[in-house]
């Protein structure tokens, strides 16, 4: 009889665990983001939702970290434990998407009224696939050039202007450098050699995404000048970069040149002060290019609350919303980026605001957007540490590499 | 494991075969049972179960969500034949093995025998030794980063001033390994060391003081009772760390930035599968390597086991 009740208890312990206790009345949505540093910017959004929405609260976590972030994303997906609102990027809606859990938002444009037009259109472009809908844009990124100006003057090197071209760059780059300081950082970033490929009139990849294009002759004319550049000691090479990463080789002043994003602004102006510059990327013969990037917010098709959560979603669309974010991020609403430029007014952040004009979405494959850009990463990994002996070698290798992967 | 004792114990292996049968009292193997049902639910759920899972998924094309595809052996044929980064983590696991796991053991039994004497302030080496063991494997990279810095690491400038080389321990892909193994022994012997002075406590002083009496030095001492007494503690410590050795994962991830030679010269099999199932979304080639590395585990542990009678003394 003893044993008979002691399993029957057992058995109620086990059920009321299973079964959660469902509240009606108030819903709650849930909201996961990948950066601390935003998460007071997004609780500001929250609260200016709640407040004109009292009936829904929105939870939010905030994962440290964009790998780990996708790790938890990925191992949620298509379960009850997916947040109903959560931040993407380009990358992981080229993988998302197709897997059919990311909801279509091109009805809930026209039904809660979103006016797209006030968005940046790249980042809506980049989440828009077979002309559907999937993510409201949150915010964009754009490159140009940081500086210390401490060093300029120091090697008696004028500061650079808007109009300087590549070759003026890698000039530049040589005069700066001495026993003691690189002229430029260098960086391991995809993003910034894309950058150079595509202003010397390169592509990365074929319009229709199936084949990479890195070793043609745009493409290895620029990368050769870099790789002069950190072969001859003027730019740091991958060994030095792996154990100095080049941000903070730039502001402990060890080079006097990086190439980097918005996002590294405050970063920079905290450490350097008065010493930062701030200018545009230098042209190549098709110009300026900077490989932009912007998060979106999206929800999943097997979101319960949706009514309530394409509500909220409309809300963060907003110019109210959006320049909730103009401390940290450059907001995706064209009107609230004048905003973020107010928030920098000593340093020339206006070639960030300049650079949104000559912005292309990051480059990626048609298939296997994800390995093929981490195959580039890699080859990239090689060429700086030295394993080819010119930028033709080691990008006919990453084609090679990049295309089995696509075809993967 | 637990099956076996209580039926051995049981059982005096004396009687016959029916005779053991009825030996036992039915509500009593009943209660065994139920006393077990917990392990054994919990092994079903989240061993067996996962690992027959594991293994299906290996025959597909999977994402890690949505509905996997099957591919019969396509999976394996592709591991063996065209990634050579399959190749690199098989290397490395083993060459990480080999290089740390040994080397491990070694150090903690010299240490241990150290220790065991009357030292002074025997408790506060012991936690001294066991500290790395309980840092988290993040805490312990960075500071392991910044003592082999090839321009401001305190072991460069040593080398520097005493040989006038400077190598790049983390960055010179001939070295990372070297580094990566000597911060998993360094950080592993901890665990070992307490292991082995629990092994070495239980070992009699009257082996000793005979052995003092037939004249014995300590040398001859350590190799000829510490040494074979020690051996069952060994055995458990060899199976176990080889198998952590194979799943190292954790300082491969922080000790690779991103992709490229540094992170080619360190990933393991584990690191592998992560960058396969979680990164790349190819969780069906991911559980093809994990097949693979259960598989290598098995094997070898199974060596390891044939072997032992050869040299442990209980």
């Amino acid at each position: 009889m003893k044993k008979v009740l002691a399993f029957v208890l057992a058995l109620a312990m086990m059920l009321t665990m299973a079964v959660t206790v469902a509240s009606a009345e108030d819903v709650t949505l849930t909201m996961w983001i990948w950066d601390d540093a935003q998460a007071p910017a997004m609780q500001a959004m929250i609260d200016g939702f709640t407040a004109q929405n009292p009936g829904i609260k929105v939870e939010l976590t905030s994962v440290a970290g964009v790998t780990d972030y996708n790790t938890k994303m990925q191992a949620v997906f298509g379960s009850a434990d997916a947040p109903s609102v959560f931040w993407m990027n380009f990358n992981l809606s080229k993988e998302y998407v197709p897997m059919g859990f990311v909801q279509d938002l091109t009805e809930a444009v026209t039904t809660y009224g979103i006016d797209m037009s006030k968005l940046n259109a790249g980042i809506t472009d980049a989440y828009t696939v077979d002309g559907k809908l999937y993510a409201i844009p949150k915010d964009t990124d754009s490159y140009a050039v940081y500086y210390n100006k401490a060093l300029f003057d120091a090697a008696g090197v004028a500061y650079p202007n808007d109009d300087w071209t590549i070759d003026d760059f890698v000039e530049t780059a040589k005069a700066l450098t001495t026993d003691k300081t690189v002229g430029w950082s260098n960086t391991t970033s995809d993003r910034v050699y894309y950058n150079f490929m595509v202003s010397n009139g390169g592509k990365i990849y074929s319009d229709d995404g199936t084949e990479a294009l890195v070793n043609s002759p745009e493409c290895v004319e620029v990368v050769q000048k870099l790789m002069d550049l950190f072969n001859g000691g003027y730019a740091y090479n991958g060994s030095q970069l792996a154990e100095v990463n080049a941000s903070a080789a730039f502001t402990s002043g060890l080079a006097a040149m990086d190439i980097d994003g918005s996002w590294m602004i405050s970063q920079f102006a905290d450490a350097l002060g008065d010493n930062l510059g701030i200018c545009q990327l230098p042209s190549g013969p098709a110009g300026k290019g900077s490989a932009g990037h912007g998060i979106g917010y999206a929800t999943t098709t097997s979101n319960p609350h949706m009514e309530e959560t394409l509500k909220f979603l409309a809300y963060l669309a907003t110019d109210e919303a959006q320049e909730m974010q103009a401390n940290v991020v450059i907001p995706a609403a064209n009107a609230a980026a004048a905003k973020w430029e107010e928030v920098y007014p000593n340093v020339n952040v206006n070639a960030f605001v300049q650079a949104l004009g000559y912005s292309f979405p990051v480059p990626l494959a048609a298939t296997n957007a994800t390995v093929t850009r981490s195959t580039f990463q890699e080859y990239l990994g090689n060429m700086l540490q030295g394993q080819y002996a010119t930028a033709q070698e080691a990008l006919d290798a990453a084609k090679e590499a990049m295309d089995f992967a696509i075809e993967e | 494991m637990s099956e076996k004792k209580i039926a051995g114990g049981t059982a005096q292996g004396t009687l016959p075969r029916s005779a053991k049968r009825s030996a036992w009292n039915r509500g009593e193997v009943v209660t065994a049972y139920l006393f077990l049902l917990p392990l054994l639910v919990g092994i079903a759920l989240f061993f067996i179960v996962p690992i027959a899972q594991t293994i299906g998924y290996s025959f597909t094309k999977w994402k890690g969500v949505g509905i996997p595809e099957f591919i019969g052996l396509r999976n394996y044929v592709k591991l063996f034949t065209r990634d050579s980064k399959f190749s690199m983590e098989l290397k490395n696991s083993l060459v990480f093995v080999l290089g740390s796991i040994p080397a491990t053991l070694a150090v903690s039994v010299i240490i241990a025998a150290m220790m065991n004497g009357k030292v002074k302030g025997q408790s506060f080496y012991r936690t001294v030794y066991f500290l790395p063991n309980v840092t988290m494997v993040a805490v312990v990279v960075m500071i392991w980063r910044w003592l082999l810095s090839t321009q401001y690491g305190v072991v460069d400038t040593v080398l520097d001033k005493l040989f006038g080389i400077r190598p790049a321990w983390l960055s010179d892909t001939s070295l990372t390994m070297l580094s990566m193994c000597i911060i998993s022994i360094w950080s592993g012997a901890g665990y070992c060391i307490v292991i082995l002075l629990a092994g070495l406590q239980n070992i009699s002083d009257t082996y000793y003081e005979a052995a003092r009496i037939d004249g014995a030095n300590g040398v001859q001492q350590f190799f000829k009772i510490t040494i074979p007494l020690l051996t069952p503690t060994l055995f458990f410590l060899l199976v176990t760390r080889v198998i952590a050795g194979f799943n190292q994962f954790d300082l491969v991830y922080m000790l690779a930035d991103g992709p490229g030679p540094i992170q080619n010269s360190l990933r393991t099999l584990v690191f592998g599968i992560y960058q396969s199932g979680f990164q790349e979304f190819a969780m069906g080639y991911a559980c093809a390597k994990a097949v693979i590395l259960f598989l290598i585990i098995m094997v070898v542990t199974f060596l390891q086991t044939m072997g032992e009678k050869h040299w442990v003394h209980y």
